[in-house]
């Protein structure tokens, strides 16, 4: 009989990905670890709103192959040490509890509350935990003059509800969950009945949650006001080379510190402002790209090609130079992300002795992104294929020769869409199959129906076609 | 001019021959850079060294690149194919359907990959590139991209979209060769440039499954 391992920490369902994150630390560290939306709780513990970067980091654990708790724990270890306690959920409010309830019990470590264990645990919370909790809360809403709180009349509201709790006989918040959030507020006052909505809710929307976005501090920038007008790249690089290197000194040498996406605001000779964006593919390390900063500038020459071709087009018929000359520019950081070294390290993994992190760095510097595919379960050609990012965690669920075997007398390229032709006379038609992909998704079955065909001419040159149910013919590929 | 490897600058002739011999029985003991499986295509490619770079004269419409495939499918490092069809993507079933690693092998689209991609050329993340009917890619270019190729130790293809001749030569080519499919039951080569010459015909089994009457 086939046993099934039941993991504790695996998350209930696979896109159960937790919008906010309550850490913990005896040392202060940066609460832009995990996103760069953040609050102050307290002195000791912050919130991170992870739904801001839910894509990256669910990129990087396709990519690492590993669950959430293997992707965040070196992360979090790096910027805390070992003595922190985060606690990741879908409310910032259930993660402050929980999180509340893990202190208490002298716990480290972290703890992701849609886990069956953690979300079992969290279900048998008692009601001192839960009064207790809001003592930080009440601190905080009456530090920002939260609108109708008033600290008097909320404690007299939880002694009010706890004497009810006390009276029913009901020891624990979750035994009562089904009391709406509403006959509390009616009973105990608003911010009794907001605290029972976080509690047991499954939104990731605040709900009034009293969330104030703690202020990055300001992100590096640099300028230069040119001596003379420059317009020759050869002379621009030079001179950005110099302004990267300040940038980077700004950086404080820190390596864990990646860029997104950096502003570049030039002024023209004709004291015209253009602003221009530097976005890079994969976070970029300004730091360990010196002293060439060759991804950096190769960004900057694509932009400068381009914004010149389009100045040139647009002053073609003015009295201008050729080649309008910049007088000065500004570089400014826009996004930046805090990445452990252990993490770059987990990316620069060999998979099956495939240097991805080489891949990835070049890419970085190319106008275009690579392509790479993986096959897919599908007789449709369209279908049969899909397109996967450079080092993403490629599907392995499936016998992919056994799919992509009757692909081997099609052409190795392809139109996407297919493209409408006449009915093909004067070649050679080598019938090769019929296909209905699909075809109880379509109203009328019949029509999902193609005729698969080699069409060959005098030359010898082949293309691959279909016919479809009414007679139509489209061109698929060429045998190039 | 290249500079001579340190055994010639030996100077007794005699001493000059023993190196030679020396030098000639290393190169042998080399594994094959370009293998395929398939003898007498291996044949054809045995003197391909990392660093050389191959012109094929591939027409559009005559499967003619089912053959430089052959060479990309086993064991192959990281390479990079930049294709230029118009309005033609990678199908990439038929690729993976030939055997093709498809996690070492990446596809960019590029008609003048030499100013556009430059960066590519510059580094070695790449042991392969193919340069797919470019639709710019001077003398200049050429002399670059060998250049590189040679520095890096990388083998790059060069497809042409039309026939090559020896009318037009390539002094930066190691080896230069026409292939095309005659036929229903055969794949053709055409020696143009390399160690032999004249014409070779392959069985279209060895180079792709049969399907029947399809072919």
């Amino acid at each position: 009989m086939q046993t099934r391992i039941i993991d504790l920490a695996e998350l209930r369902a696979e896109d159960d990905f937790p919008a906010y994150a309550a850490v913990f630390s005896v040392t202060p560290g940066n609460p832009f670890v995990l996103s760069p939306t953040a609050m102050r709780w307290s002195d000791r513990i912050s919130l991170s709103r992870l739904g801001d970067c839910k894509s990256f980091w669910l990129n990087q654990k396709k990519k690492l192959r590993c669950k959430l708790i293997d992707l965040f724990t070196p992360l979090l270890q790096h910027h805390y040490g070992e003595d922190y306690v985060a606690v990741f959920g879908e409310h910032p409010w259930q993660c402050l509890l929980y999180l509340d309830y893990q202190l208490k019990h002298q716990a480290r470590g972290l703890y992701l509350l849609q886990s069956r264990l953690n979300h079992n645990v969290y279900k048998t919370l008692d009601w001192d935990c839960w009064f207790g909790a809001q003592s930080l809360l009440a601190d905080h809403l009456h530090a920002i003059n939260a609108r109708g709180f008033r600290r008097q009349a909320f404690a007299a509201r939880q002694a009010q509800m706890l004497r009810f709790i006390q009276r029913i006989g009901v020891a624990a918040p979750f035994e009562m969950n089904a009391a709406e959030a509403n006959a509390i507020q009616r009973r105990f006052g608003k911010w009794l009945g907001l605290i029972w909505q976080w509690s047991f809710t499954d939104s990731s929307e605040l709900q009034f949650f009293p969330w104030i976005t703690l202020r990055q501090e300001k992100l590096p920038a640099v300028a230069r006001d040119l001596e003379y007008p420059v317009n020759q790249w050869s002379c621009i690089e030079v001179l950005l080379r110099e302004d990267l290197m300040r940038l980077c000194d700004q950086f404080k040498r820190d390596d864990c510190q990646h860029i997104n996406r950096m502003r570049w605001e030039i002024t023209l000779f004709n004291q015209q402002k253009i602003s221009v964006e530097l976005s890079f593919r994969y976070p970029y390390s300004l730091h360990r790209d010196q002293p060439g900063f060759d991804t950096a500038l190769y960004q900057a020459r694509y932009l400068y090609q381009d914004l010149i071709s389009r100045l040139q087009a647009r002053d073609t018929d003015l009295d201008l130079p050729e080649t309008m000359p910049f007088v000065s520019w500004r570089i400014e950081v826009r996004e930046r992300l805090m990445l452990a070294p252990s993490l770059l390290d987990l990316f620069a993994r060999d998979c099956e002795q495939i240097d991805y992190q080489r891949v990835m760095a070049l890419q970085n510097k190319l106008p275009l992104a690579f392509e790479s595919y993986q096959s897919d379960a599908s007789f449709f050609p369209e279908q049969s294929f899909s397109a996967v990012g450079v080092g993403e965690f490629r599907r392995t669920d499936f016998d992919h020769h056994a799919w992509s075997c009757g692909a081997s007398n099609k052409p190795l390229f392809f139109y996407d869409p297919a493209r409408p032709i006449e009915s093909p006379s004067q070649v050679q038609k080598i019938f090769l199959e019929r296909s209905s992909n699909q075809w109880w998704l379509s109203e009328d079955a019949l029509q999902s129906i193609r005729d698969y065909f080699i069409l060959r001419d005098r030359n010898g040159r082949s293309s691959w076609a279909f016919r479809t149910r009414d007679g139509a013919w489209f061109k698929q590929g060429e045998f190039y | 001019m290249a500079s001579l490897p340190a055994q010639f600058t030996d100077s007794s002739l005699q001493q000059q021959l023993q190196s030679a011999r020396t030098l000639k029985q290393q190169l042998s003991k080399q594994p094959q850079a370009l293998y395929s499986g398939i003898e007498a295509l291996d044949d054809c490619f045995k003197q391909v060294r990392p660093g050389d770079l191959i012109e094929w004269g591939i027409p559009p419409g005559l499967n003619g690149r089912l053959i430089p495939l052959q060479l990309l499918k086993h064991q192959i490092p990281l390479s990079v194919w930049i294709y230029h069809h118009h309005g033609l993507g990678v199908f990439a079933s038929s690729w993976i359907s030939h055997g093709v690693d498809m996690q070492r092998l990446f596809f960019i689209c590029s008609e003048n990959p030499v100013s556009e991609l430059r960066p590519i050329f510059l580094e070695d993340t790449f042991r392969r590139i193919i340069i797919d009917a470019p639709r710019r890619f001077s003398d200049g270019d050429m002399a670059f991209v060998s250049k590189q190729a040679r520095e890096h130790g990388q083998i790059v293809f060069l497809i042409r979209h039309y026939f090559l001749s020896q009318k037009n030569g390539n002094p930066h080519a190691s080896l230069r060769i026409n292939t095309w499919q005659s036929g229903k039951r055969s794949f053709s080569l055409q020696l143009i440039k390399g160690p032999v010459s004249g014409r070779i015909t392959l069985p279209y089994r060895a180079v792709a499954e049969e399907h029947g009457s399809y072919n």
